[in-house]
């Protein structure tokens, strides 16, 4: 016969203490007239007592230190302190991402004024073709009456 | 400033409450209440005693700087329990990358529990507690962590699952399945420490 695992359940809860009172009562009275039951609670016991050695002389604190704690725990910041700490950080990381955004808002400013960026140069290819023939004519009007240059290309031929 | 010398008595949460305000002689009584539990259970995953004092003095660091996050909802020593047992598997964590082969040296031997007519007896117990102690060792650590908690700290099924954060099922399933280990380990290593243990409740089954 073999203990089932609700038997084993019963056996650990048992030598655990953990069993409430009526389920230990019972239990108690199983093991009187099952002898495989009583051998497995026997074998359990030895086992766990076994264990128990392994315990061994349990270590004590020495006498300074709880004395050694406290002067530890004193090196420490207090709540307080950490707290205004936090805060202290806080506002340097708020500030610091103040202080890079309108860094970034000014160089923007300098490339748009330079006129690095913004709206590219569009009215030659907005004009009208009548507008833009009319500016090619006076254009040439004033090339041959010799108040501008006439370009490379014309000079050279 | 709370006049806690004159109240030895305060409760666990008279003294958090003090230390909270500031006051470093409840830190103090605090540290006195439980360093006798906290050595002791830093002891079983330690080597020597300045270790485990360490261990244990870091222990203390720890829940004086949490402190605040302690919620009053469960027992306060199952609290400091589950801050000693976290800082004690992280202490197995790197004591196991440096090959550290723990609690060597006084394992031991308690002269109350040794027969006086036997001049045997003692290195008979010591060198079985050291072979029992090596197999819970050898344990996993969930495993090892609550053999720890049961057997050697004597804690119930309703605070390990408070120091643990698990279900009580699961309390009682891995407490089952480390003793089915260690006694596995113990038929295969040292059958003679478990004389007719191997024949009775076969099933042996894991769950």
């Amino acid at each position: 016969m073999t203990l089932t695992q609700r038997d084993d359940s019963l056996l650990q809860r048992h030598l655990d203490g953990e069993l409430p009172a009526d389920a230990a009562a019972a239990f108690a009275a199983r093991l009187l007239v099952e002898p495989e039951l009583a051998r497995a609670v026997d074998a359990a016991r030895a086992q766990r007592a076994l264990l128990r050695t392994a315990a061994g002389s349990a270590r004590q604190p020495s006498a300074r230190f709880a004395a050694g704690v406290v002067a530890a725990a004193r090196q420490l910041p207090t709540r307080q302190q950490l707290e205004q700490a936090d805060l202290v950080a806080t506002a340097i990381r708020v500030c610091r991402q103040v202080l890079v955004a309108a860094a970034i808002v000014a160089a923007v400013g300098a490339l748009w004024h330079a006129g690095m960026i913004g709206p590219t140069r569009t009215d030659t290819l907005q004009a009208s073709p009548g507008a833009l023939e009319q500016d090619i004519h006076q254009l040439d009007i004033r090339i041959q009456s010799g108040a501008v240059p006439p370009p490379a290309t014309e000079r050279s031929r | 400033m709370f006049a806690l010398q004159s109240r030895p008595e305060s409760s666990d949460a008279h003294l958090v409450e003090a230390i909270l305000a500031g006051s470093e002689a409840a830190f103090a009584t605090l540290v006195e209440r439980f360093q006798d539990r906290v050595v002791r259970l830093c002891g079983r995953y330690c080597r020597d005693q300045v270790e485990c004092e360490d261990l244990a003095q870091e222990v203390f660091l720890k829940v004086f700087r949490k402190l605040h996050t302690f919620q009053g909802d469960s027992q306060f020593f199952t609290w400091l329990y589950r801050i000693a047992v976290n800082a004690a598997t992280d202490h197995l964590a790197r004591a196991s990358t440096r090959r550290l082969k723990l609690v060597d040296d006084d394992v031991a031997f308690d002269a109350r529990t040794a027969r006086v007519d036997d001049p045997s007896a003692p290195m008979v117990a010591a060198e079985t507690a050291v072979a029992v102690r090596a197999i819970v060792d050898a344990l996993p650590e969930k495993f090892r962590t609550i053999l720890v908690l049961r057997e050697f700290e004597d804690l119930s099924y309703t605070e390990i699952a408070e120091v643990l954060q698990i279900q009580i099922g699961t309390v009682e399933s891995r407490l089952f399945r480390a003793r089915q280990r260690v006694k596995e380990a113990m038929l295969r290593l040292h059958p003679e420490l478990l004389p007719g243990v191997g024949e009775a409740a076969p099933r042996g089954g894991s769950r």
